[in-house]
């Protein structure tokens, strides 16, 4: 099993590294592999390719209420056609895409999204707005308790 | 489409509210009256001058800690301009050591950027997809190619211990840890797998359907005695400019335009060119052999003026790349420890670098203490704006300005791929759409 944190040193999309770095305290390594990626683009593929099971968490403007955690196949948010703004040319939805068309995504694939505020997100090394930071504990808990109960 | 009551004059507004396959986010505004182009505005979702802001007040060396965060895809490039700048301003020479392993840091992000832009932003523009995941399913070896280069790149950053969040390798006066030699032994051997690969990759962007179209203007790179450059201390053109970095900022100047936040590059009044087509046309002369003798079967000639050559250049300078990173990790010892501790001086700093996507310029004002009292950034992307809206202007007037919306979209977005802008390294959210 690999869990992977997406996100970017700024303010509220740092909301994935938070969960795996709280995830990574709690979980006994031979449950998962935690990893924290920033702004993966390509590098989120490699680190999918050839894997059974993954878990993918990002921060994201849905327009939902903020905090609120959303949990999506990747078949829902490759056809969610989500623009990212989140560059590099590879955003989530297009990566899994990709990957889809490669024939490497893991055949199970989760991910959890944060939904973030996006004015929140331009300030490098920011905290976490409360409720985000509420809600990166709580997934983290839910994680915890799912991948130590199986 | 705008017709305007009783005349057969005609004004088209197309609006690409977000462009595709660029990294971030831009939009383009074109308005097209009576047969030309009334008014073109690219529009650049830069953050003002934030990072310059931020570190007013630090220590020398956190800059680069805190630069490599600008952009997501090229930390290396920021940190090389930023150290170099301030070791120049301390006197300070790091060795030859430190020096090969940062051309080595270097090699690593050209080939992954270069190795992205390629395969996932370009090609699929060429032959004619909408996108890479849907170029992946007739061509997926290609693309494995691409990612598997990609890979390769990350793995030469990440020897300098680097965390899986960005690197932290570099400090000034060298790297915080020397490579580990298992590791060196493992990658040495990774590249020289990919290097005929690489080779067919230079082939195969050759041969793709490249547009013919050639325009005036000016490259500028950086110029070293004897490699391609990557750190350097001098800035040449092609008009016969040969200057040091110190001097940037009397042939180079900035200016601000209504409709977007990054600036304009321009020399001499005029737009310029950086980037890999710009370096490849100025230092031709330093390129690897075996590089060169690739490219002159590719039958292209070169210095093209051609800005849909530049995925060439960029395969060019990927193999040009894995040659250097070979060489270098072929002879590797470790140095410890892996930096010089300079003392800091007062003064201005300058330092430049070539960043993927062309010539990054650094100035620092620092005390006596080493603390930053002013700080200048000048990314390749804000230099090259003038010369993008030029390029468009040019291309699209060729292509016909009657052409409908969306072929005029297309080819506008195509041509502003050509030059790999990094127009939005800060905005980083996922706006995700979603359905239940």
């Amino acid at each position: 099993m690999t869990v992977i944190g997406l996100g970017s040193p700024f303010g509220d999309d740092r909301v994935g590294w938070r969960v795996a770095e709280l995830l990574s305290r709690r979980l006994a390594p031979a449950l998962a592999r935690v990893l924290p990626l920033d702004r993966p683009g390509p590098a989120l593929l490699e680190a999918l390719a050839g894997r059974a099971e993954a878990v993918l968490i990002d921060g994201a403007a849905t327009g939902r209420p903020l905090g609120s955690i959303h949990r999506l196949c990747a078949a829902e948010v490759a056809a969610s056609g989500a623009r990212t703004d989140s560059g590099h040319g590879l955003g989530l939805a297009e990566a899994l895409q990709l990957g889809r068309a490669l024939g490497i995504l893991p055949p199970r694939l989760t991910i959890y999204v944060v939904s973030i505020d996006p004015t929140d997100t331009v300030h490098p090394d920011a905290r976490l707005t409360e409720e985000v930071e509420a809600a990166a504990v709580r997934l983290a808990r839910e994680l915890e308790q799912e991948l130590t109960h199986r | 489409m705008v017709m305007t009551a009783a005349t057969e004059h005609k004004t088209v507004r197309v609006q690409v509210p977000v462009l595709a396959r660029v990294e971030g986010e831009g939009a383009l505004d074109l308005v097209v009256r009576d047969g030309r182009i009334e008014d073109i505005r690219l529009r650049i979702y830069e953050p003002p001058r934030l990072f310059e802001q931020m570190l007013v007040g630090r220590d020398h060396r956190e800059i680069p800690d805190l630069v490599a965060r600008i952009c997501g895809i090229c930390p290396v490039a920021y940190q090389m301009s930023g150290v170099h700048a301030v070791e120049r301003l301390f006197g300070c020479d790091p060795g030859p050591w430190v020096r090969r392993m940062r051309r080595l840091f270097y090699c690593g992000e050209w080939i992954q950027s270069h190795a992205l832009h390629i395969h996932l932003l370009a090609a699929p523009d060429f032959l004619g997809f909408e996108s890479a995941p849907a170029m992946a399913a007739r061509y997926g070896d290609e693309v494995r190619r691409g990612l598997r280069l990609q890979g390769v790149g990350n793995r030469i950053i990440r020897l300098f211990g680097a965390r899986s969040v960005h690197p932290v390798g570099a400090r000034v006066g060298g790297f915080w840890k020397a490579p580990d030699r298992r590791e060196v032994a493992a990658l040495a051997e990774e590249i020289d797998q990919v290097i005929p690969e690489a080779e067919a990759l230079l082939g195969w962007t050759a041969s793709l359907p490249l547009p013919e179209n050639p325009q005036p203007f000016t490259c500028v790179a950086l110029r070293h005695p004897d490699e391609y450059p990557m750190i350097a201390d001098r800035i040449v053109s092609e008009g016969g400019l040969n200057i040091a970095v110190d001097e940037f900022e009397q042939y180079f100047a900035e200016g601000q335009v209504a409709h977007s936040t990054a600036l304009h590059g321009r020399h001499k009044g005029l737009p310029y060119l950086v980037g890999p087509l710009a370096r490849l046309n100025l230092n031709l002369d330093r390129l690897h052999p075996q590089v060169r003798d690739a490219l002159g079967r590719t039958g292209i000639r070169l210095p093209s003026h051609n800005m849909y050559h530049s995925i060439v250049a960029r395969a060019a300078e990927i193999l040009q790349a894995l040659l250097e990173a070979s060489e270098i990790l072929a002879d590797y010892v470790p140095q410890d420890p892996a930096y010089l501790s300079p003392a800091p001086r007062a003064g201005i700093g300058c330092g430049a670098s070539e960043a993927p996507r062309g010539l990054l310029w650094h100035r620092y004002a620092l005390d006596p203490q080493g603390q930053i009292e002013a700080a200048r950034i000048v990314p390749p992307t804000s230099q090259n704006q003038a010369r993008i809206e030029e390029d468009l202007r040019l291309s699209l007037t060729s292509l016909g300005l009657d052409k409908d919306e969306d072929t005029l979209r297309q080819t506008g977005e195509m041509v502003i791929r050509n030059y790999d802008p990094c127009i939005s390294c800060a905005t980083h959210f996922l706006r995700l759409n979603l359905t239940r």
